[in-house]
């Protein structure tokens, strides 16, 4: 009896380190994003046949994307800040917290309730889980000030970025799945802009080696060549010696971390029978999303950086088969919403108008996501295993983003969005442009080949240099 | 913090506090300056290194001797 306890305790054992504490390869972690992301749509096209039918018009489910979320949660800032009598900035929609909110789009009775402020909380939730599963979260305050100004300057040319190309890489990438033109667009752009940002990076530490003095270790014991301590651990807080072992705060986070499991269920349970059910499995779909992030460490900003910076493109290759998919995955919602008129627009779910603007923007998110270090979907797991640093550049981008959102109702702005001469999103959409569904599927895979073949070619060239100076 | 004995640590990196990408970008620097044979300890705590650092020995063909996390710092020794 006890050897066979003794067994079930080691299998336990051995399958919560590989799924739990050791991190994923990136082609699992692709998957189960795009997992997700066809859960997501799935769920968005039910909702709107629900819409239809006359169900709660409030649960409306979007497919992923964190745009509108952005603004929503920087409006609940820039009002709580206005309560505060602190300074705000003058274009809030909202009056809070009575609970009336004047949203710029769209009416809701809560700005969480735009669809995408919950996806934006549950990639943030899924990474919190995740992260305490592991064992991995710790608030670290960094003590560095270039942190913070990569940090404040990246947020800000996000922040823009975001209001000109509509969305953020992940936006990118279900529009990609999606066939719009705009999200074509808006991966040539970062792809520039973090080719930009890299060459910054490059230039600072540069900068920062050459400040430094370098002392070898002289044998007799540990002598720093460049020691930063430039970190502050608030909690958990590290043994004071080698033999204090895990402290509390480090040995109960994965209890933690089911806990809040437990309690996500019974809170979303409750919540879809209160009439939000496509909102709460959009929630669960956002919360796997930012799980399988914080597991795989998939990042959008080191996919679209690192060919340019330390020459690796796993990343990038591991984001080109989430890109492809998503590109097959979406395609049966697609023949539903055309096959069913009442639900047609959920064949164009988030394409949206590309111009001029969005190359702008994507370029500016671009350079900033590199300096940064995240952008809007990292940032979010990565906030949640307690980057203070981290908080800065995505606080900075909800603000800025949120006060620069009615900029795009002037006739300025509309002009660079117009596609193409056009102010009609469906001649965006590649199906529509190409007049045939193979072969716009064909050249959205063919597009994503040929950037993954491209970022992995720039990734072979800087890694030769490096090896080559080494 | 335990003290790896049996290896000869020639220098010690401490990025604790840094974000990716400088963790990286200061291990493949300071890696850069050093000659063939020497060894470095690397101090981070983000957790992005856990995947770039034994990349970047896979690739490079440097040896990553060792591999551990103590109480939130993950320790990377790594022979050039």
């Amino acid at each position: 009896m006890s050897e066979m306890d003794f067994g079930i305790k080691g299998w336990f054992e051995t399958w919560y380190r590989k799924f739990f504490r050791e991190k994923w390869p990136l082609w699992i972690a692709a998957i189960f994003m795009a997992l997700s992301g066809i859960i997501a749509y799935g769920v968005a096209t039910w909702s709107l046949s629900r819409t239809v039918m006359g169900e709660n018009p409030y649960d409306q489910a979007k497919p992923l994307g964190t745009f509108l979320g952005l603004k929503e949660l920087g409006g609940i800032i820039n009002s709580a800040l206005g309560k505060l009598g602190l300074p705000h900035y003058p274009f809030s929609g909202y009056i809070w917290p009575d609970g009336q909110t004047i949203s710029y789009f769209v009416q809701y009775p809560n700005p969480l309730l735009e669809p995408t402020a919950g996806t934006m909380l549950g990639i943030l939730f899924g990474g919190l889980i995740a992260a305490l599963l592991a064992k991995e979260f710790a608030l670290k305050v960094p003590l560095d000030k270039l942190e913070y100004g990569l940090a404040l300057v990246g947020g800000v040319l996000m922040g823009v970025g975001a209001v000109f190309q509509f969305g953020c890489p992940i936006v990118s990438t279900t529009n990609l799945g999606a066939m719009g033109v705009q999200a074509i667009i808006m991966v040539i752009g970062m792809t520039i802009g973090s080719f930009f940002g890299a060459k910054i990076i490059v230039w600072l530490e540069k900068r920062r080696l050459a400040s430094i003095a370098c002392v070898t270790a002289d044998g007799a014991g540990y002598r720093p060549l460049m020691h930063f301590e430039k970190t502050k651990t608030i909690w958990p807080k590290p043994p004071v010696n080698a033999d204090g072992g895990e402290p509390f705060g480090i040995r109960f986070q994965p209890y933690l971390g089911l806990i809040l499991i437990v309690v996500m269920f019974i809170v979303l349970y409750r919540f879809s029978h209160i009439g939000y059910p496509a909102l709460s499995m959009s929630f669960l779909a956002a919360t796997l999303t930012g799980f399988a992030m914080q597991r795989g460490g998939m990042c959008f900003a080191y996919a679209y950086r690192e060919p340019f910076l330390t020459g690796f493109a796993d990343m990038s290759r591991a984001m080109a088969l989430l890109y492809g998919l998503l590109v097959i995955g979406f395609l049966p919602f697609k023949l539903l919403a055309i096959a069913i008129p009442d639900i047609s627009y959920a064949e164009i779910f988030a394409v949206s108008p590309a111009g001029i603007g969005v190359l702008i923007g994507a370029i500016l998110f671009g350079i900033g996501m590199a300096l940064n270090g995240a952008c809007v979907s990292d940032s979010l797991w990565r906030t949640a295993e307690g980057q203070v640093k981290i908080w800065v550049g995505l606080t900075t981008l909800i603000c800025v983003s949120s006060w620069l959102f009615p900029m795009r109702e002037e006739k300025w702005f509309k002009s660079i969005f117009a596609p193409f001469g056009s102010k009609n999103i469906t001649d965006v959409y590649l199906p529509n442009i190409f007049g045939s569904y193979p072969v716009a599927v064909f050249f959205t895979l063919g597009v994503i080949t040929l950037w993954a073949l491209l970022m992995t070619w720039f990734a072979g060239r800087t890694f030769k240099r490096y090896m080559e100076g080494a | 913090m335990a003290v790896t004995t049996d290896i000869k640590i020639d220098r010690v990196l401490d990025v604790k506090g840094l974000v990716c990408p400088r963790p990286m970008v200061m291990t493949m620097n300071t890696l850069k300056t050093m000659e063939k044979g020497q060894v470095l300890q690397v101090l981070a705590n983000d957790s992005s290194t856990k995947h770039s650092i034994p990349a970047l020995c896979e690739r490079s063909g440097y040896k990553l001797l060792e591999m551990r996390e103590e109480a939130g710092t993950f320790i990377y020794i790594i022979q050039k």
